[in-house]
């Protein structure tokens, strides 16, 4: 069977009806500023960390942090996740085999 | 049914006494009564398992996937794995609980196969999160009738997407024949598919039209007419290659009580092999319903939606104003999306299997280029309005010989090589901001009042350029999206910056 319909490129992301723009839309997503929202947005992945964290997906994450950041905040990060997570998180021992394993 | 039927002829249990062994049940009955979420627990009707003769085993399997659209394995699974059947019985009394019902065992199939192997088998988290209602004070779901009328319009007025004459006329001529079989108007009148969803008898009627389901699943990749008045839809979407991919799609609208204007949110979790995607997200949320302070809860809630159900990847378009430059510093274009809008005759020249770099050249080429040089005139035609001839000649060569001559040029280059990124589209003219946008993000003269920001020539070029991109949704990717954004990289003063506060510890951030 013929197919009849082709599916135009078309996105409805905060787009307004009635300008087509989504400027007002993404300034109301920031509260009208993007650095907040980014904060805000940090805070909640690092926040997730702390709940249900496998140690797999912890040595993913310290993985890929070594591969591309500046090596200063990458120590600054790994103590800061240290302070932030609970005193039982797989954190601690994913950490601290990271640490020996890359000496 | 015939009298040899297996789906009307199975016996409860076998080690029951002989009295009752005898006793057989209709398990199309119990089928349907599955579907309407009014079996809490089919164990109670089968204590030690649905347990078929042998003969009838084969015809149970082949007739309840003809009759359901399941596959021969989920009949079989159905048959002999309880944990399966209970989570079954579970996922369609949880539909039944919220007001929405199977209307063949083939969503529930669809619905196991996307949401294993997370088994989230509540959908109220999915109904929740798309129900405008739910999010923003001051707005009311549309009713059913509403919702249906819409799709059923919105189906109408997809075929102005098709792009051959001959066959919109052969759609047109399809429709008005449903419609005038059930003795409904005209396909133009808004009027005519207002009946049509008002009256449950018509529709049904209209559903039952094979050339009305194909129309409508082809209009919505592969959603299901007789599913059109629910919030949840559950369908096997087929790709470019053939491939049939599972798919959950929920949508709904509301309107603000004063106003009367619409919102509507909706997103679909499809399953590509062992990757969740989240896609074709529509975000519309009327401008009095967006109260000040509830963008960035909607922002994290979002977010938490993401971790909740597992989402791999998050595709999406960018063909709006502002936004697509932020876009294109958080993701590059995806090859084979962006594929399928070549032409065939670019298509057939690339030939199967392309190298990515003859390909990507291909793309900008084609589908990137034409508007953006044309978008790149214009808007330097607005830059050198209104200059004095001194500040005119020294923006004309800005202009003219560095940006649209040289970076131009080496742009041009480096995408038709396949080498260039949104990004490098977006960044042309950095240095220098000096087109005006107004708040709706059009352009304007330098001295119109209108002006809300200033950027650059990039920047105005990009803007309604259609491009799809692909965004991995897992944890190292997200702070790597961060990272991009915050050019400093330094997560904790970012944090400290913005006043974050993560769990317990409060203010220590800082220290």
């Amino acid at each position: 069977m013929k197919k009849y319909f082709e599916k135009p490129m078309s996105s409805n992301l905060g787009k307004d009806s009635d300008s087509g723009t989504d400027t007002e839309f993404y300034k109301w997503v920031t509260g009208g500023n993007s650095e907040n929202a980014l904060g805000a947005f940090a805070a909640q992945l690092i926040e997730d960390l702390r709940d249900d964290t496998s140690a797999e997906e912890l040595t993913m994450l310290l993985n890929d942090w070594k591969s591309y950041l500046p090596e200063a905040e990458f120590i600054s990060r790994l103590a800061m996740l240290e302070r932030l997570m609970p005193p039982n998180h797989p954190y601690h021992n994913v950490k601290t085999n990271f640490l020996t394993e890359k000496k | 049914m015939p009298e040899n039927n297996a789906l009307e002829r199975i016996t409860p249990a076998i080690n029951q006494p002989t009295a009752d062994r005898k006793k057989t049940v209709s398990l199309s009955n119990i089928v349907e009564s599955l579907k309407n979420g009014e079996i809490k627990n089919i164990e109670a009707i089968f204590p030690h398992g649905i347990k078929i003769e042998d003969d009838d085993r084969n015809s149970f399997i082949e007739q309840i996937s003809k009759r359901e659209g399941v596959s021969k394995a989920f009949a079989e699974r159905f048959l002999d794995d309880e944990s399966f059947r209970k989570r079954i019985v579970n996922i369609c009394n949880n539909f039944a609980i919220n007001g929405e019902h199977l209307a063949s065992l083939e969503e529930a199939e669809i619905y196991t196969k996307v949401m294993d192997p997370n088994k989230k088998d509540d959908i109220s988290p999915l109904l929740d999160s798309t129900d405008p209602s739910k999010r923003f004070k001051g707005s009311e779901t549309i009713t059913q009738h509403e919702l249906i009328t819409e799709r059923l319009l919105e189906m109408r007025n997809s075929i102005a997407a098709i792009d051959d004459e001959v066959m919109v006329e052969k759609v047109f001529a399809m429709i008005q024949n449903a419609l005038s079989t059930i003795k409904l108007g005209a396909i133009s009148d808004n009027d005519t598919w207002e009946k049509l969803a008002k009256s449950r008898d018509l529709l049904n009627e209209f559903q039952k039209n094979a050339d009305m389901r194909l129309l409508y699943e082809q209009a919505t990749e592969g959603q299901k007419l007789n599913q059109i008045g629910r919030r949840i839809q559950l369908y096997r979407h087929e790709d470019k290659n053939g491939n049939t991919l599972p798919a959950i799609r929920v949508d709904q609208r509301a309107k603000n009580k004063e106003t009367g204007t619409e919102s509507r949110l909706g997103f679909t979790i499809e399953q590509e092999g062992e990757t969740r995607i989240l896609k074709d997200t529509i975000v519309v949320i009327d401008k009095n319903t967006r109260n000040t302070n509830e963008g960035m809860k909607f922002l994290m809630d979002n977010l938490q939606l993401v971790k909740k159900f597992n989402i791999h990847e998050a595709e999406f378009v960018a063909n709006i104003k502002i936004g697509s430059y932020v876009w294109t510093r958080i993701s590059d274009m995806d090859l084979t999306l962006m594929s399928e809008n070549l032409s065939a005759k670019t298509l057939a020249e690339l030939g199967p299997n392309p190298d990515p770099k003859r390909l990507k050249g291909k793309i900008f080429e084609e589908l990137i280029l034409p508007t953006y040089e044309q978008n790149l005139n214009v808007a330097a035609g607005m830059a050198m309005s209104e200059q004095s001839p001194e500040e005119s000649q020294e923006l004309k060569t800005y202009l003219m010989e560095d940006v649209l001559g040289t970076a131009l040029t080496e742009l041009r280059a480096k995408a038709l090589a396949g080498e260039a990124t949104m990004e490098d589209f977006a960044r042309l003219g950095i240095e220098r901001d000096l087109i005006h946008f107004n708040k709706e993000g059009g352009l304007v003269e330098n001295s119109s009042p209108e002006t809300a920001t200033i950027g650059h020539l990039g920047q105005a070029a990009i803007m309604g350029i259609p491009w799809k991109a692909r965004i991995k949704m897992d944890r190292p990717n997200l702070f790597r999206l961060i990272d991009k954004l915050d050019k400093g990289k330094d997560i904790k003063s970012l944090l400290v910056r913005t006043g974050q506060k993560i769990g317990v510890i409060v203010d220590t951030l800082s220290i």
